[in-house]
């Protein structure tokens, strides 16, 4: 491979992606890991994440790409507040129309790549999936085992009753 | 979903801003109830209607009362807001809660009426080094005691209704307080006893946060004697403070207000205009004539008297009377957090 413009990442089952450098940078942890690395023809094992998350992984990556430079710039403030207020854009809301198991596995890998904005848009089509439901609708849609009695439930329901009188 | 790690957890809730939302996700397991209290918790709004005891089985008591359990989230409270009608015993749970809320960065008690008289605090929470040790925000009614905190923590956005005399002004703006050199917001009552004295304190506030990082400034001077100021003798004292002003270079909005408003009576060569815009005319001369005479540039909102302008290039547009500073339900902190 001459192309030192592009890397070959090589998911948990053998399957390789060959991706540009400027892509995979969005990755904190690859990003380290290719400057501690240098210059080299090697491929980068990625031992936690599966084909089909990888690739989506890429795609998201590639689609943002030209958005990376932001993320470079100081961190203000306001940031964050900004991105919690964001409206989640129909390509994104596209991208995480699959299956849940692979949401969350998608989020999970973004997790450990380090990759924060796919993180926060993961994050935040959860939280719009959550609002408005109630506790067993919560668990039913996760598939998440209730571990409390019925008494603790009661009387956390009745000392939450502050919040929602707000 | 329930290997999801904690982190994932943690950063879902941050989007769920409504305390419905949040109250439910606490219910669903008891994974999820830690992470979702903590940004439940972050901020807290309390209202104590009238008549209420400490001994009442309302749901804002009994709530108080879990703050200051073994069970306590107080050190999860960021922001605070406390108003309504508060008892003396009262007074005690609200202490007990300030005294666990370690994390705590702003409080809004300018609301908070303590029944049988003011908040009285043991002389040791001020010097005490736990006691809202971080707090950068401050919204209440007390002069004396917004000064005593004020003096050892890191205040950087503050407002004071009541008004506050010459050596309280002196003490909240010592050389070695943290105010000279952090405050970003300041929004405060100044007792004096004539136009003239305004002005003085206006001279002395400024000298001593010329360092300070100073965006927004709201004095509003009150006569401790009755009867009012001209609106002459107010021409000239905003015309007098426009020099002290000049040392402030950080400052984005300002706002001058003398309690009673001195009156201005419309005269006779003016009949198109009625008296409220005869009023709002020559206070926008006098805007103008304080910014350009005294090459304020950096300024970008300034309020006098009942009116208040954006500034853009050399043209002053109206903003509603319900954005002034001056009243007292405002504080320019909330606006600027995002709340």
């Amino acid at each position: 491979m001459g192309d030192s413009n592009r890397l070959t990442l090589v998911a948990s089952d053998g399957g390789k992606f060959v991706v540009d450098k400027e892509v995979v940078q969005m990755s904190v942890l690859l990003k380290n890991m290719i400057e501690d690395l240098g210059e080299t023809d090697e491929s980068i094992p990625i031992p936690n994440v599966t084909s089909p998350v990888l690739t989506k992984v890429i795609e998201f990556c590639e689609n943002h790409r030209t958005d990376a430079a932001r993320t470079d710039g100081p961190n203000v403030d306001g940031d964050d507040a900004r991105m919690r207020t964001a409206v989640v854009s129909d390509w994104d809301r596209q991208f995480f129309d699959v299956d849940q198991d692979l949401m969350f596995e998608i989020i999970v890998a973004a997790n450990y790549l380090d990759i924060k904005s796919l993180v926060d848009v993961g994050c935040k089509v959860v939280a719009d999936m959550i609002k408005g439901k109630s506790p067993q609708e919560i668990r039913d849609l996760f598939d998440i085992v209730n571990d409390f009695s019925p008494e603790e439930e009661a009387a956390l329901r009745k000392e939450n009753e502050w919040a929602n009188d707000r | 979903m329930d290997g999801l790690p904690e982190e994932l957890i943690c950063r879902i809730c941050d989007f769920l801003e409504s305390a419905g939302a949040l109250s439910a996700v606490m219910l669903v397991c008891k994974r999820w109830y830690m992470r979702g209290s903590r940004n439940l918790h972050q901020r807290i709004v309390i209202n104590l209607l009238p008549g209420l005891n400490i001994n009442s089985s309302a749901t804002v008591i009994r709530f108080m009362k879990r703050l200051v359990s073994p069970l306590s989230t107080a050190h999860f409270i960021h922001h605070l807001t406390l108003s309504g009608f508060a008892t003396l015993d009262m007074q005690e749970l609200i202490l007990d809660i300030l005294g666990r809320a370690r994390a705590l960065r702003s409080l809004d008690m300018h609301a908070l009426q303590i029944l049988q008289g003011g908040m009285l605090l043991p002389h040791e929470v001020f010097t005490s080094e736990t006691f809202m040790w971080n707090l950068s925000a401050l919204n209440a009614s007390s002069a004396q005691f917004c000064v005593s905190l004020s003096h050892s923590r890191p205040i950087a956005a503050l407002r004071v209704h009541e008004p506050m005399d010459d050596a309280l002004l002196r003490r909240l703006t010592c050389p070695e307080g943290p105010l000279a050199t952090r405050i970003i917001s300041l929004e405060l009552a100044l007792s004096v006893d004539s136009a003239a004295t305004a002005v003085t304190r206006m001279a002395y506030l400024a000298s001593r946060l010329a360092e300070a990082p100073l965006r927004t400034l709201a004095l509003q001077f009150v006569l401790d004697r009755p009867g009012a100021v001209t609106w002459t003798e107010f021409e000239h004292a905003v015309g007098e403070m426009g020099a002290s002003l000049r040392s402030l270079q950080n400052l984005r909005s300002l706002s001058l207000v003398i309690r009673p408003d001195p009156i201005i009576i419309a005269t006779p060569n003016q009949p198109s205009a009625s008296g409220d815009q005869y009023r709002e005319v020559v206070t926008k001369q006098l805007a103008e004539k304080l910014v350009t005479e005294n090459a304020l540039n950096w300024l970008e909102r300034v309020e006098l008297r009942w009116h208040g302008w954006t500034i853009r290039g050399r043209e002053l547009e109206p903003f509603p009377r319900t954005e002034l500073l001056r009243l007292p339900h405002r504080w320019r902190f909330a606006d600027s957090d995002g709340r």
